[in-house]
């Protein structure tokens, strides 16, 4: 097996005038999970459909295990399984029509896990496509792609307008996955809650730039919120990155985004009391891209 | 299963439906014809019923599939599902294309077919056979659905590229109208339409192909999509309109120098304009024609409509008229046998086609269209002085100055017949008419002055002869009087009045026919009368008459069966070729004769050249001055120029 996944290198991504992706590079090993993150018209779907072939970059390229995907985007889609955004699949095909077109295209179908999954669903396979709920079309996109047992995972959005019902059975099915077959999985989210659990590394795209690229592990090891009484300024000795504060009380609230245990210590003398606490993915994602202004 | 079966099945499979709607359309030609009024012809009803909803669906199915095929999914973002999966671009493509044809051609046949076999003799257009129908409807779906494609494609992308799309449209369409003018005003017989139909099915080929390339490189992304469309199709198509292009030009640059057979060419009575009409091998069926500088070579291509009408030069040389086809030439006929050849009359001259009058002046390059329009049976008579052109029209005659176009002055009156007509002086043109009116025809003459715009008849003269020579005058250069061939009569050039009956001594040459047509009796510019007739012994003789008809000279010219009269020159020589009877006109025979009338001797014999030709349609022999090089053809086919006097021969510069 290829040991990176996925890599893309220096993509610039522009429709017109308009830049969506400015020279952005990251990489995905094998086996892992990445969690792309980024808000509304960050240029998360430019990056995956450049990463899936389906666009051009401007500049740079991306690959799929260890090949050029605009030049082997059907090659590789063998091995690839895709959630799109927005269902795509015709809205006159039966949920039954596009396993058996979906039979016929890859190589490595399992019909019956196909089948469990629509059951565990509670789709009908005489249903039209066109015919489903927002989740249903999901669940069914879903159900395509891993039945085609990919080595890659690739969602977009995938718990976008689902309920918290969907949004688990979800996540349950590609963990499951991911269990029995080491599968790797690129996913671009807003669903933060839902990703923390299962990702290994998290990217957060910023006005087309990747502002943060690191294995969650580190990333929230270095990012805490403190709390204390006094003023921001006393912070200055312990040599912290403060990404923001606010008054809070009598005192101070600050996220710092590089917290060091010892080099803290070093201001003991001047903040007496203080309340470190350790934050969610979703605490770091609003630290890092929050203030900007929607 | 290939994975462009795979898409075209799945696709087929979603047209199950429209499949059975035209199934069930199928019937409705056969209940109409159970309508009270179809009742006369059940068959031809349900044949034109059974037509027309065939070809509707079948055109109707190729717009609508045409427009949604993959342009719609391009907008609804709906082509991402085939882009992730294991599909290339050429097999989305494919795929989707043949299902479509196939529902539009499958329900057009569903619907034609029960009609078509119930009255296949109904299903036919009168240029069309009954199969040949149905292979243009199913090409015309092809086209139908390939061009929806693309203009859906850019109608959706709402994109810049829609200005330029428009551009290259035209910039094509105007390409093609050049290229397929030049072929036809080249004459080169049908190739015009054999490059319209090439250049169709490359395009068509283009159409069909290019969205692979809008996919493979365009991606999802319907602008790109566009943009690489429309890239593919105008590069591709530039290529195919270059080739066209340069198959023209190829076919087109051919110079007087490269004709390896010469028909035709006749000279100016002054200067150096000579008009030569020839062939290439493998550069189309009719005949090129070449406006030449006898001294320098420079030379043109000009098309006139048919060969033998040629050119009308000015008497000074200076100047050149010719007739040619005011809309688009068509100069090729298919014959019942399947063969094609080259036509001399064009399809527009027989359906009485619009002609119009160019000129060009001789040394200079320019062609002027001069905007007056003949038809095509309409003759044509330009002044000696080159500046004023008199037209025949429907029972009348009109002049018009060639420079301006404008015309002068207009008589009407004429009858049905045939009219030949000459400038008396620039401002006067005499019509002679021999109407055809019945056994005793009677011979007019008309005088037309500019000067007051008006046409008074100068003289008339009962005809009662009735062979077909009763037509045939021939008129002295100066107007001043006509030989009526048919009875061999002088007629006062004005007034018709009978001068005298001349009678020959040998006996008179039959007319021949074709190309080896050439004249044996005429009136020179002074009025003297030549004739060539059969001696005795079987040999050409020469008789000369005064132009009162007195016998003046009788020369026979032993073991020569066939002399012309090619021309005359001042100073009262006269230019004979010898030849055998029905060769074509350029055949060289035996040579040519430089004739003293004064004297009635053979002054020089020219061996080995043929030229100049006897004019076929001016009604007298042409007077060529006493120091104008003679063109004509030598023993290699080249053209040459002889001096009548001296007898040296030059070659013609770059021939």
């Amino acid at each position: 097996m290829t040991e990176l996944a996925l890599a893309v290198e220096d993509i610039v991504i522009r429709y017109g005038e308009r830049v969506a992706v400015q020279g952005l590079s990251l990489q995905v090993r094998s086996g892992s999970v990445y969690a792309l993150l980024g808000r509304n018209g960050a240029g998360k779907s430019s990056l995956i459909r450049a990463i899936l072939g389906q666009l051009r970059p401007n500049r740079g390229q991306a690959s799929l295990l260890g090949e050029d995907v605009w030049r082997h985007r059907a090659r590789l889609m063998d091995r690839v399984g895709v959630v799109p955004e927005e269902a795509d699949a015709p809205p006159d095909m039966h949920v039954k029509e596009l396993g058996w077109l979906s039979s016929r295209l890859y190589p490595r179908w399992q019909q019956s896990a196909y089948d469990e999954r629509l059951d565990r669903f509670g789709i009908a396979p005489a249903s039209r496509f066109g015919d489903l709920s927002k989740g249903q079309k999901k669940q069914v996109s879903l159900a395509l792609a891993l039945a085609a047992t990919p080595e890659l995972l690739i969602l977009d959005d995938p718990t976008l307008g689902l309920d918290v019902v969907a949004r688990k059975s979800l996540f349950e099915e590609v963990i499951a996955d991911m269990a029995e077959r080491g599968l790797t999985v690129f996913i671009a989210t807003h669903d933060l809650g839902a990703v923390e659990s299962i990702t290994d590394r998290v990217g957060i795209l910023k006005q087309g730039r990747l502002v943060l690229d690191e294995d969650l592990e580190t990333l929230k090891s270095r990012f805490r919120r403190i709390r204390f009484s006094g003023p921001v300024a006393d912070l200055a000795e312990a040599n912290l990155q403060i990404s923001s504060s606010r008054p809070w009380g009598n005192g101070t609230e600050a996220v710092a985004t590089n917290y060091d245990e010892l080099a803290f210590e070093r201001v003991r003398h001047v903040i007496r009391t203080a309340e470190v606490a350790p934050l969610t993915l979703e605490e770091i994602f609003m630290a890092v891209v929050g203030e900007e202004k929607s | 299963m290939n994975t462009t079966w795979i898409i075209a099945a799945r696709e087929l499979r979603a047209g199950k439906r429209v499949f059975a709607i035209c199934a069930a359309l199928a019937v409705l030609p056969f209940l109409t014809a159970l309508l009270p009024g179809a009742r006369a012809s059940r068959a031809d009803f349900v044949a034109m019923v059974g037509a027309l909803l065939s070809i509707t669906v079948g055109l109707g199915l190729a717009v609508a599939y045409g427009a949604s095929t993959i342009a719609r999914e391009l907008a609804e973002r709906r082509m991402s599902f085939y882009f992730a999966k294991p599909v290339g671009a050429a097999a989305i493509w494919f795929g989707k294309a043949s299902a479509a044809l196939a529902i539009s051609l499958g329900c057009f046949a569903l619907i034609a077919l029960p009609s078509f076999l119930v009255s296949p003799r109904s299903w036919r257009l009168p240029s069309l056979e009954q199969g040949e129908l149905l292979a243009l409807v199913a090409l015309l779906i092809v086209e139908v659905f390939l061009v929806s494609h693309f203009l859906s494609t850019v109608v959706r992308s709402r994109s810049a590229w829609i200005a330029l799309d428009g551009v290259c449209v035209f910039a094509s369409a105007a390409g093609l109208y050049v290229i397929l003018r030049s072929l036809a005003l080249g004459a080169v017989a049908n190739t015009d339409a054999k490059v319209a139909i090439c250049v169709g099915l490359a395009a068509t080929a283009i159409m069909a192909i290019a969205p692979v390339w809008q996919l493979a490189r365009g991606g999802t992304d319907l602008r790109r999509s566009h943009a690489t469309l429309s890239r593919t199709v105008w590069m591709a198509m530039a290529v195919v309109l270059l080739v066209a292009g340069s198959y023209a030009a190829w076919m087109a640059s051919v110079g007087p120098a490269d004709l390896t057979a010469v028909h035709d060419f006749e000279q100016a009575p002054r200067g150096n304009g000579v008009l030569v009409t020839g062939s290439k091998a493998n550069r189309g069926l009719i005949p090129l024609q070449f406006l030449v500088d006898s001294e320098t070579g420079a030379h043109r291509r000009i098309t006139t409509v048919w060969p033998s009408w040629g050119v009308k030069f000015s008497n000074g040389g200076e100047r050149a008229v010719w007739l040619q086809q005011a809309g688009w030439p068509s100069w090729g006929a298919k014959f019942s046998n399947g063969e094609e050849r080259a036509m001399w009359l064009q399809a527009g001259i027989r359906s009485g086609g619009e002609l119009e009058i160019h000129a060009a002046r001789i040394g200079d390059r320019s062609i002027a269209a001069t905007g007056i329009r003949a038809k095509t049976h309409e003759r044509t008579v330009l002044s000696d002085d080159g500046t004023r052109l008199a037209v025949e029209g429907e029972r009348t005659v009109s002049v018009f100055d060639l420079d301006s176009g404008r015309l002068l002055a207009s008589g009407a009156g004429l009858q049905p017949g045939w009219h030949d007509m000459f400038f008396v002086t620039p401002d006067v043109v005499r019509i002679i008419e021999n109407a055809n009116s019945g056994p005793r025809s009677p011979l007019r003459i008309f005088e037309l002055d500019v000067r007051t715009r008006s046409m008074t008849k100068t003289g008339e003269l009962s005809v009662d002869e009735r062979s077909q020579s009763r037509w045939s005058l021939s008129v002295s250069g100066d107007g001043s009087r006509i030989l009526h061939l048919g009875g061999n009569r002088i007629l006062d050039g004005r007034t018709a009045q009978p001068i005298a009956r001349v009678q020959f001594a040998g006996r008179p040459i039959r007319a021949e026919k074709g190309p080896s047509l050439g004249r044996n009796r005429d009136l020179l510019h002074d009025g003297t009368l030549v004739a060539v007739t059969t001696g005795e012994d079987g040999s050409a003789q020469l008789e000369t008459f005064s132009r009162d008809g007195q016998p003046q000279h009788t020369v026979t010219f032993p073991g020569v069966r066939r002399l012309l009269l090619a021309g005359e020159i001042e100073g009262g020589k006269l230019i004979l070729a010898m030849g055998e009877p029905n060769t074509p006109r350029t055949t060289i025979g035996r040579g040519m004769i430089v004739f003293d009338l004064k004297r009635g001797v053979i002054e020089r014999v020219m061996k080995d050249i043929r030229g100049p030709l006897p004019r076929l349609n001016d009604p007298g022999v042409v007077r060529y001055a006493a120091e104008q090089p003679l063109v004509a053809l030598n023993a290699q086919g080249k053209l040459v120029t002889w001096d009548a006097r001296t007898g040296v021969v030059r070659r013609i510069p770059g021939m």
